[in-house]
């Protein structure tokens, strides 16, 4: 296989998701470089979950191209998988296994075993602050340790690529700092870290580059004060992220039901 | 093979309490309540009282001087043989003073016998019959010695040269096991193929929790996903029924005979049960219903194959009950219980292959088309 020097870790181009006809993702394109943490943001329905499920395979595009490490996900979805740890917004756990069953379970499947499989389940659940309850019943544990197990359940076997989906929904603030600290570690540690969350202030403290999703389309993308300056001339202004999400995707609500998106 | 994740899957399985509970006891239950209302109908085909008998014989027939010795059986198996020398064997039963007579002469022997003494006739047929043959055995042996000079005395040389020929009528019964060891074995059967709903536990926690996502965006291999559905079903299914046949063996001593041939019929019958449940869980795609399909189906096999009643006194024509795999399930293990063997153990095992046959390509398929229909 023909490996090439890669610094973009995630490569878009043209990517388009049709459901009945209707663009729920619209050619959008765009770059992720090795070290970012990138925040994606947009209003429910806006396309980002759709998007980041067909970089991890779990929708197959319409239209477009997906690159992760310069391998195309339509040619190597293996060696693309091997790399990629998905932190889903559900709580995907077994209830019934203990804690170190379900990061053992999920970190089996990416081929790890024996001893290697051992310390990468210690470590993982170190990782989360979880070894001394690793012996625990997971349908026991509280909302904050199953986010957490949950986490640790997805870097079991050392990813490049971390894509967070809303990883703090439903938690307590200790919890969340926590696991805002141990993303900021993961990404020091050399992992690029995609990270979507309707909470501004963790976007804003996290993340290096942010794009804005609505409708299906990035409508804008770029550090945070390149995107108040999208919004505003002012250099003193004060905008916060908040407001200029606002101001780019409008205060209309955006209800949707499932299966419209 | 993916034996992390067969542990766990097994964990989840041998967890779910509520299943567990169910393929340990029900069997045991059902066992205990169908052996009991069916006892005396399964045990009374066995059971016969004592009877009269009654025989003549030519003056001078070769087997006179044993007729003593077959008395002698005779009432050693609960049954009075007299000698009626005048007798007419129509009138004597016509006047029920025997149930059964015997004319004997040198060439022939002629059973008398009504409607309702069938049974008793067909012992006697048996006893008399053995008995005869053997002295026939001996006398050709005598005769063959004679000729070779190599012949000691042994009282029956006055009967050389003049044996008669029996006719020996084998009667094709086979031996009828006790209402315990029928339903001990058959209920045992019935409850393996429950065995599938052991996949409940860990499917609808995977669909419970989008474990399922998790899986999908691994790079593990779709066939490795379908042996963490089959092979922990399968052990789930033997360690839960295994405790099931062990406590039933311990409660009321079922007698399972060939066990290296019951125990092979039961692992292909677990494998057969795990792969089917599979089939049904992709297809139905809703836990709910998958169970109600998977009971209706077992229950319809084991109506026909004969888990409900015995087979013995079958209501259900052969050629439906050949529709089910429980009949010869049934029967072979049966049979293996009684006998040793079965002739069934042949179609039993082409059934039995053909549902794991088909059921795993099925599976596989699905398997397939399930991940790449939920990336559409």
């Amino acid at each position: 296989m023909e490996t090439i020097k890669i610094e973009t870790v995630l490569k878009l181009e043209g990517l388009t998701k049709k459901y009945d006809n209707q663009e729920v993702v619209d050619h959008i394109s765009l770059e992720i470089k090795k070290g970012e943490i990138f925040g994606l943001l947009g209003p429910n329905g806006a396309g980002k979950s759709t998007t980041m499920n067909m970089v991890c395979s779990l929708v197959k595009p319409s239209s477009g191209n997906i690159q992760v490490f310069g391998y195309d996900l339509s040619r190597n979805p293996k060696e693309i998988k091997q790399k990629l740890g998905y932190i889903p917004q559900e709580l995907a756990l077994h209830g019934n296994l203990k804690a170190w069953e379900n990061v053992e379970l999920f970190t089996s499947l990416y081929g790890l075993k024996g001893t290697k499989l051992k310390e990468a389940v210690q470590e993982s659940l170190e990782f989360v602050g979880l070894a001394d309850k690793k012996n625990g019943m997971t349908r026991t544990f509280s909302g904050g340790m199953k986010r957490r197990l949950n986490i640790a359940c997805a870097i079991g076997h050392k990813p490049e690529l971390l894509i967070f989906d809303e990883p703090t929904v439903g938690i307590d603030p200790q919890s969340r700092n926590f696991i805002m600290e141990k993303i900021r570690y993961a990404n020091q540690q050399g992992a690029t870290i995609i990270y979507t969350s309707h909470y501004m202030e963790e976007i804003e403290a996290l993340c290096s580059r942010i794009a804005i999703m609505d409708n299906g389309k990035i409508i804008a993308i770029g550090t945070k004060e390149e995107l108040v300056g999208m919004v505003t001339s002012d250099p003193e202004s004060n905008m916060t992220l908040e407001q200029v999400f606002l101001t780019l995707t409008g205060k209309k609500l955006r209800d949707y039901a499932e299966g419209e998106m | 093979m993916p034996l992390i994740l067969i542990k766990n899957n097994l964990k989840l399985m041998l967890r779910s309490k509520g299943i567990l509970l169910m393929m340990c006891i029900m069997p045991v239950i059902t066992i205990a309540l169908l052996s009991t209302a069916f006892h005396d109908l399964l045990n009374s085909s066995f059971k016969l009282n004592g009877f009269k008998a009654g025989y003549n014989i030519n003056e001078g027939s070769i087997y006179g001087e044993y007729m003593d010795e077959i008395t002698a059986i005779c009432k050693d198996n609960d049954i009075i043989l007299n000698a009626y020398p005048d007798g007419d064997g129509e009138e004597l039963l016509k006047s029920k003073t025997v149930d059964v007579f015997l004319e004997i002469d040198d060439k022939t022997c002629t059973i008398y016998k009504s409607e309702s003494n069938l049974a008793e006739a067909t012992i006697l047929e048996s006893i008399v019959t053995g008995f005869f043959t053997e002295i026939n055995e001996n006398i050709t042996m005598m005769n063959y010695q004679m000729e070779n000079g190599s012949y000691s005395n042994s009282g029956l040389e006055e009967n050389a040269g003049n044996i008669a020929t029996f006719q020996t009528i084998r009667l094709a019964t086979d031996p009828i096991p006790d209402s315990k060891d029928y339903y001990g074995i058959i209920e045992i059967v019935y409850f393996m193929w429950c065995g599938m709903v052991s996949l409940a536990s860990v499917i609808s926690s995977e669909k419970k929790n989008h474990i399922d996502e998790r899986i999908r965006i691994s790079p593990i291999i779709k066939i490795k996903t379908y042996m963490g559905y089959l092979f922990p079903c399968v052990l789930a299914t033997l360690v839960e029924v295994g405790i099931a046949l062990l406590l039933s063996i311990s409660l009321f001593h079922i007698h399972w005979g060939n066990i290296p041939g019951s125990f092979g019929i039961l692992l292909l019958l677990s494998i057969a049960a795990s792969s089917l449940g599979i089939v049904l869980f992709y297809i139905c795609n809703n836990t709910a219903i998958t169970i109600v399909v998977g009971w209706v189906l077992i229950f319809a096999m084991g109506f026909l194959g004969g888990s409900f009643q015995t087979y013995m006194y079958s209501t259900i024509p052969d050629s439906l009950a050949m529709l089910s795999p429980q009949y010869f399930i049934n029967r072979t293990l049966v049979e293996f219980s009684t006998k040793g063997n079965s002739t069934y153990a042949l179609p039993c095992v082409i059934w039995l292959g053909a549902i794991i046959a088909v059921s795993i390509t099925i599976g596989l398929f699905l398997t397939d088309r399930k991940g790449r229909r939920r990336a559409e």
